[in-house]
C-alpha cells in the first residue's frame, strides 16, 4: 500500500517561488514596499495546536501493533523472537520512535514555522523537526543515521506529508512493546489533515529487511487547549527499575510471554476512544 | 502483612489506578496474581519513567520488608493531580497489584493504592 504524493513538484516549486519573492522584496526600491507583495511559503493548512491521541484504525480495526497481524520477513520473525525485553534501550532512557510514538497515550503538539514544521512530545521530550522542500538546510551525512532520522516534508493542498529516512537500528523500531526492530531501511511516511478539533494522520511504514509488507494505519487525535506537560525528564535509574523484577530463570522474552500484556489488547477505537474521553474529564 | 486481594471488601470500593507503562509488563509482574500489601510508605520517588512508593512491609515472621510499588508514568498521574507531595513518609497504605516474578524482590506493579483515611491515592488512572 502506499500514499499518494500528488502536488509534491508543486509545493516544492511554491516554496521556491515564495524564497525567491522574499529576495525580490527584500530588493525592491522603497517606491515599489509600498506595494506588500505576498511573501513566505505558499499557503498552508493550520496545523498548529495540541493534540490527544483518540482513535487508531483504520475502520475500526486495532492497531498493527499485534505481532500476529504484522507480516513480518524471516529475518524480523527471527529477531522478535529473539528479542528479550530487558534489553530494550528504552530501558536506559532511549526515545520512543516512528511508528510507536505515535500510539503513545500522551500529547503532542505541532508548530509551523516558514522553513520546518517541528513536532514536539511530552513523551520523552522528543522533538523531530521537519524540513520542508525548498527551503535550505543540512542534509545528513553518510554517518548521520539517527533515532529519529531526517525528515523532509511538504504542504499537498490541506495535508502535511512528511518523509522520514536515515533511522538508525532500533530494536524495537516497529513496535515497542512486542519487540519487533527496525533496520537503517526504515522509512516512516505521514500525511497530516486537520478537520476542525480532529487532526487526521495516515502513516506508512516500510522496512523490507523486516517488514514483508509495509504498515498502513490511521489515526486520529483530538486538539485542545491544554499545555504540554513537560519536561518528561527520564531518569535512567529509575528507567531500567522494573528489569529486576524478572525472574533470571525465565528470561524476558516476549514470545514466551504470549506478547503484549493482555490489559493492552486490543487497543482498538474504543479503547482508545475512552481513554481520551477519560483524560478531557 | 500479604494478603489476597478477594479477602477484603473494600477492594471493590477501590478505582482503577496507575499501571500501565511504554514497554510490557508480563516478563516483570505476573499479570495473573494479584496481591495486596500493607505499610507505612518510607519514600516517594515521583519521576519518570515510572514512579515508585517504597513501603516497608512486616510479614508473617515479624520481618520488615521493603516493598516497592511502580507506577504509570509521572506525566499522566501529574495531568490527574498527583504530585511529588501527594504521599509521604510515615503514612500507613494498603496496595493492591501484580507481584514481581523475582522472588528475589518485592515489587508490586501498582494498582491501586488506599490511604489510611479510606481515600484512593490520586485519581483513577490508565494509561
Amino acid at each position: 500500500m502506499s500514499i499518494r504524493h500528488p502536488g509534491r513538484q508543486r509545493a516544492r516549486l511554491g516554496s521556491v517561488a515564495g524564497a525567491a519573492v522574499c529576495v525580490v522584496g527584500a530588493l525592491a526600491s522603497p517606491v515599489f514596499a509600498q506595494e506588500q507583495l505576498p511573501v513566505g511559503p505558499p499557503p498552508a493548512p493550520d496545523l498548529t495546536g495540541r493534540y490527544a491521541p483518540l482513535t487508531c484504525g483504520p475502520n475500526g480495526a486495532t492497531c498493527p501493533f499485534i505481532v500476529d497481524d504484522l507480516k513480518l520477513t524471516n529475518v524480523g520473525r527471527k529477531m522478535w523472537e529473539a528479542y528479550e525485553e530487558i534489553i530494550g534501550p528504552k530501558f536506559d532512557c532511549a526515545q520512543a520512535t516512528p511508528p510507536s510514538l505515535f500510539a503513545d497515550p500522551f500529547r503532542w503538539a505541532i508548530h509551523q514555522l516558514t522553513d520546518r514544521v517541528v513536532f514536539e512530545y511530552e513523551k520523552d521530550d522528543i522533538i523531530r523537526t521537519v524540513w520542508l522542500e525548498g527551503w535550505p538546510h543540512d542534509e545528513p551525512g553518510a554517518y548521520d543515521a539517527s533515532w529519529q532520522g531526517h525528515s523532509h516534508g511538504y504542504y499537498d493542498g490541506e495535508e502535511l506529508v512528511v518523509v522520514t529516512t536515515r533511522y538508525q537500528y532500533d530494536p524495537h523500531g516497529i513496535e515497542d512493546f512486542g519487540g519487533i526492530p527496525s533496520s537503517t531501511q526504515k522509512r516512516v511516511t505521514e500525511r497530516y489533515r486537520r478537520d476542525g478539533d480532529r487532526l487526521h494522520l495516515q502513516a506508512l511504514t516500510e522496512d523490507p529487511l523486516i517488514l514483508e509488507e509495509p504498515i498502513y494505519f490511521e489515526f486520529e487525535y483530538l486538539a485542545g487547549p491544554d499545555p504540554l506537560i513537560l519536561p518528561y525528564d527520564c531518569q535512567l535509574d529509575q528507567a531500567r527499575f522494573p528489569t529486576q523484577y524478572a525472574d533470571p530463570r525465565r528470561g524476558t522474552s516476549l514470545a514466551d510471554f504470549g506478547g503484549r500484556d493482555p490489559d493492552l489488547v486490543p487497543l482498538g477505537v474504543s479503547e482508545l476512544e475512552r481513554r481520551a474521553r477519560q483524560a478531557e474529564e | 502483612m500479604r494478603l489476597q486481594a478477594s479477602m477484603i471488601g473494600w477492594a471493590a470500593l477501590l478505582l482503577a489506578a496507575p499501571l500501565a507503562a511504554h514497554h510490557a509488563q508480563a516478563p516483570f509482574f505476573d499479570q495473573n496474581t494479584e496481591v495486596e500489601i500493607e505499610g507505612i510508605v518510607t519514600r516517594f520517588d515521583f519521576r519518570n519513567p515510572h514512579p515508585v512508593l517504597y513501603v516497608d512491609v512486616t510479614n508473617d515472621s515479624g520481618d520488615v520488608e521493603e516493598w516497592q510499588i511502580q507506577f504509570a508514568n509521572a506525566t499522566g498521574l501529574r495531568r490527574r493531580g498527583w504530585h511529588k507531595d501527594i504521599i509521604g513518609p510515615g503514612e500507613r497504605i494498603r496496595a493492591s497489584g501484580h507481584p514481581s516474578w523475582n522472588p528475589e524482590t518485592h515489587g508490586l506493579q501498582g494498582r491501586r493504592v488506599l490511604k489510611e483515611d479510606g481515600s484512593v491515592l490520586g485519581a483513577p488512572v490508565e494509561d
